[in-house]
């Protein structure tokens, strides 16, 4: 029998104090340096991160950290959830992130999120730049409309199926199906309602565009990242995105859908390794490392 | 050009292993429409039972999938351009493609409906392939 083979990731439990409330967040880190924090996508967990968290090429350059939201994956959800339906706000969200930052004392990290991780890292930077160190947005948006799907919600569907099936087809064709049904795997995973709980956050329509214009990409550089296959986050709406962000870099992935980190990681890592080996000495300086 | 794909679906779908996996408590009559031409696909148990060409208009359905034949065109292609990629895909950014009737019935199905109209393009690579 072969012998077993273990992951650089490691997985770990933290109860972290969150607007009032004691939070256990679980999280998976791998890596030295400064540290990149990860935030998944609506619906999901921290899995998705999992090349990147095993790529020793971007480990050995930074800790590479990323944890599941409350309600997510293997980290409890928050208050009396059973007396109301689940709904993220941007402010909550906000502090979450925060909250993680200082709890595990991971400095002034890079930021790095997709999808409605995405659109926090924006904020983020636009206002918390003496937080972070950088942000990367992943198929992040200014304006998007039309992304409200109430059936995610409905207790007549089955919502893990549906979610399921809808991720599958945010992928792009190209990418490798194993890596398209893993990703749909995590999502049928889920907890009934908080995929379009998470979605209610960018509300209807999403418009950050006022907050764009507050971000410094000299205290705080910007990446913007997106998927050419993409039809929730449309490449054309990240460009709007960085056009209003002086100073940020806009990159328009091919052959990529919703999903870069976990639907086709290898093509993805030919696009943020360049952001990342920029990023570094910015970061490094911030973090107190060489 | 969609008459005979749509004329090959279903035995695609019924020799397909996904949809049989995802379609076994489904039973509905789907109308499918490009342009002027109609179809009706009666799934049964998780098969298709029959396939109806120009359905007469006193013929019920469940849900409809509607689109002109160019959008179709472009969603059967093997590499499918952007937006074009899946029926959810169709229903968020082109308008032109109309999901209506039982919807409640299709997207309790949804993973089923999506595999059958994937599977256009299997039909279509078969028209290619027998000419």
């Amino acid at each position: 029998m072969a012998a077993a083979e273990l992951e650089q990731a490691v997985g770990r439990y933290a109860s972290i104090d969150v607007a009032g409330e004691r939070a256990r967040i679980y999280f998976e880190e791998a890596g030295s340096g400064p540290v990149l924090l990860c935030l998944h996508t609506a619906g999901a967990d921290s899995r998705q991160f999992r090349y990147l968290l095993n790529d020793s090429e971007i480990t050995r350059a930074w800790r590479v950290v990323a944890f599941d939201l409350p309600f997510h994956g293997r980290s409890q959800p928050l208050g009396t959830w059973w007396e109301s339906p689940y709904r993220l706000q941007a402010a909550h969200y906000e502090r979450i992130v925060l909250a993680v930052i200082e709890g595990l004392g991971l400095g002034r990290p890079v930021i790095m999120g997709c999808s409605m991780g995405g659109q926090i890292v924006l904020r983020l930077a636009a206002h918390h730049a003496d937080r972070i160190a950088g942000a990367i947005g992943i198929e992040s948006a200014a304006y998007v409309t039309g992304r409200i799907n109430e059936y995610l919600e409905n207790p007549g569907i089955d919502r893990c199926e549906l979610a399921a099936g809808y991720t599958l087809g945010l992928c792009a064709p190209q990418s490798p199906e194993i890596y398209r049904r893993e990703n749909a795997w995590y999502y049928a995973q889920g907890a009934p309602g908080v995929y379009a709980g998470d979605l209610a956050f960018y509300g209807e329509p999403w418009d950050a565009r006022a907050e764009l214009a507050r971000v410094d990409t000299r205290a705080c550089p910007v990446a913007l990242l997106t998927g050419e296959y993409d039809y929730s986050c449309l490449p054309e709406a990240t460009r709007e995105a960085g056009a209003l962000i002086p100073g940020a870099q806009v990159t328009i992935m091919p052959e990529i859908g919703h999903f870069p980190m976990i639907e086709h990681y290898q093509r993805f890592r030919e696009y943020v390794s360049p952001v990342l080996r920029d990023m570094r000495p910015h970061a490094a300086a911030r973090y107190g490392v060489e | 050009m969609m008459d005979a794909w749509v004329s090959l679906l279903p035995g695609a779908v019924n020799g397909d292993r996904e949809f049989a996996c995802a379609a076994r408590f489904f039973s509905a009559d789907i109308l499918l429409e490009s342009g002027t031409r109609q179809w009706l696909v009666r799934i049964r148990d998780g098969r298709v039972a029959a396939l109806l060409d120009a359905p007469r208009f006193d013929t019920p359905w469940d849900f409809a999938l509607r689109a002109p034949e160019d959008v179709w065109e472009r969603f059967t292609r093997a590499l499918p351009p952007p937006l074009f990629t899946d029926i959810w895909a169709m229903r968020m950014r082109v308008p032109e493609f109309h999901w209506e009737g039982n919807t409640m019935l299709a997207v309790r199905h949804a993973r089923a409906v999506a595999r059958m109209t994937e599977l256009l393009r299997v039909s279509r690579e078969q028209c290619v392939g027998s000419r």
